[in-house]
């Protein structure tokens, strides 16, 4: 049982928590009781399609959109007064780039810097270098490319150095090299500032070479959270093994191998995903218990795939 | 703290919109030109009975519904367009409160409303006299009587229109409440009221027909307008502090009720 201090550091040590949140628009679930935790220092990768409730659940973070039912704690913080409080600790960049169309880029960040009553007008100039748009300071909003503008208000986000950045769909827009700095900005803004990321994006491998953690969304519900390195794992590999009765030797492969952790597929083929799992054994038990073994294979599981097999398992639960 | 910033980023805003100067230079340049234009004719034309600031005063005067009108575009000008352009969800998103948005927004709204009154009025009154013959003070005062009898019925119309903004997303929805609420069920009501006293009672507190019913005072052959009358004038600071409090309350509701996107 935990003491008070350790309970303490726990609940100090969650950035967001989230607990049986629902919302729903009409009769429809936009977003259904999902329970997620992101820890201090995570940069969380959240996937799903398109539709999945990704901007959902990010809008209702931002308090853009109200909670039909469920709760949400940021920083420890739950209720709709504290909850507005401790938004200023948090960048965000939600749905498209919005501002000012006549305004230009260094008015507009000038605005939001008077609102949110940040002293030290250096920090436009320092949030337009972070990411390469101090050259355009001058020009209108209206006159951007998009990727321009994911730019300019990801500098938003970033001008209130923030310790939560909440960013929906950032790299649309951005060109290969945009891309890369933007993959870099973030890792260095982790490091250097400890600052926790959420990140949402329908594809995963824009997310694989910086996400320490990943949340799968799917039709409103949180399918899985999992841990970069547990993922990494669950992505080791496999193996096939296609027999004439998959049954039998699922039962013998539990009983005297101790293998747990496999999936009956059709056709009776095998996935053994158990991390101490031989081929041999396999070949030998198959051999001893007259089962015809067809088929034998190491086979390895690219991230995509994984994501694919569990949004397609979940839809067909 | 945090409602000033937002009214001081709000104020930074309006100062660099184009639209703003744009609206308040147009419309003194709109009444110059009548005094202008009258003194042009009082000039070239014998015993031409309107080139006096008796006259030009007195229609300013009797005409209160144009400036009730002009507070419909005026909110329209200072809202920014902010559910077209989602700049709201980035104040959201900071964690201002709603209720801090509507109230800052609105105090904004209300300062560079009378800004604009008060130049759009000066300039009419500073035209007609350098442009007119000068008449009795008395047409002077009673403008101003008037301008100030009317200004609770003007935040009102104002508080209105500013919470229709906040309420619907199409321009055309908003106009066509405002226009509802405040001129064409109040004229109906004034219709229905000539034969049904109850109704006639009711229809006499609203704004629409506070600035329409006149009479004509055969004594000084002038139409002598509501707020002359001091119990009218009394109903006009009531009308508009309670019907400020109410269509306040109606926006802020609707914007809380609101998703942003």
């Amino acid at each position: 049982m935990m003491d008070g201090i350790s309970i303490l550091e726990v609940n100090m040590n969650e950035i967001i928590r989230t607990h049986k949140l629902t919302k729903q628009y009409g009769q429809e679930h936009a977003l259904v009781d999902v329970d997620l935790v992101i820890k201090k220092g995570d940069i969380f990768g959240l996937v799903g399609n398109n539709g999945a409730g990704k901007t959902t659940l990010l809008r209702m973070l931002t308090g853009q959109s109200k909670v039909t039912s469920g709760s949400i704690e940021l920083f420890s913080a739950s209720s709709d007064d504290s909850l507005n409080q401790v938004r200023k600790r948090i960048g965000a960049l939600v749905e498209a780039p919005a501002f000012y169309p006549k305004m230009t880029v260094a008015q507009n960040l000038e605005y939001y810097r008077i609102q949110r009553g940040i002293p030290d007008k250096s920090r436009i100039d320092k949030a337009l270098e972070d990411v390469n748009l101090a050259y355009a300071k001058k020009k209108k909003f209206s006159t951007l490319s998009l990727g321009m503008k994911q730019r300019l208000a990801l500098a938003l986000a970033l001008m209130g150095e923030p310790e939560l950045l909440l960013l929906d769909e950032p790299i649309n827009g951005l060109d290969p090299s945009g891309i890369l700095e933007f993959r870099n900005l973030l890792v260095k803004l982790n490091k250097e500032k400890h600052m926790t990321i959420l990140i949402s994006s329908h594809l995963l491998s824009e997310l694989s070479n910086i996400a320490t953690c990943y949340g799968f969304i799917n039709h409103g519900r949180l399918v899985e959270q999992i841990s970069a390195e547990a993922l990494k794992e669950k992505c080791a590999g496999y193996l096939e093994v296609k027999v004439n009765n998959a049954y039998r030797l699922t039962a013998l492969m539990e009983e005297r191998l101790n293998y747990k952790q496999y999936k009956v597929l059709p056709s009776n083929i095998i996935h053994i995903y158990d991390a101490h799992r031989l081929p041999e054994k396999i070949s030998e038990l198959a051999s001893v218990s007259n089962i015809a073994l067809l088929g034998l294979n190491e086979k390895s599981v690219e991230l995509e795939e994984y994501y694919m097999e569990l949004i397609g398992g979940h839809a067909s639960a | 703290m945090q409602v000033l910033n937002y009214m001081k980023s709000e104020l930074y805003r309006n100062v660099r919109s184009k639209n703003n100067y744009l609206f308040l230079i147009g419309f003194v340049a709109f009444v110059i030109l009548i005094n202008v234009s009258l003194g042009l004719f009082a000039n070239t034309q014998v015993n031409f009975p309107y080139g006096t600031t008796k006259y030009s005063l007195s229609s300013f005067y009797s005409s209160m519904v144009i400036p009730f009108f002009l507070c419909l575009t005026l909110t329209s000008l200072v809202f920014g367009q902010e559910y077209k352009n989602h700049t709201l969800i980035n104040t959201v998103a900071y964690g201002i409160s709603r209720h801090q948005i509507f109230l800052g927004k609105l105090i904004v709204t209300m300062i560079i409303s009378v800004i604009n009154i008060i130049c759009i009025s000066a300039a009419f009154i500073a035209s007609a006299y350098l442009m007119l013959e000068t008449s009795s003070p008395i047409y002077l005062y009673e403008l101003l009587y008037a301008l100030i009898g009317s200004l609770p019925l003007f935040i009102l119309a104002t508080v209105f229109a500013y919470s229709c903004h906040f309420a619907f997303d199409s321009d055309l929805k908003r106009s066509s409440v405002w226009l509802t609420c405040l001129v064409f069920i109040p004229q109906i009501l004034s219709l229905v009221g000539r034969r049904i006293i109850a109704v006639r009672n009711v229809a006499n507190w609203m704004p629409w027909n506070i600035f329409k019913n006149a009479t004509f005072d055969f004594s000084t052959q002038q139409m002598a307008m509501n707020w002359s009358n001091p119990d009218i004038y009394m109903r006009c600071i009531i009308v508009g502090v309670l019907g400020s409090i109410l269509f306040y309350l109606f926006g802020l509701e609707s914007f809380k009720r609101k998703e942003i996107v």
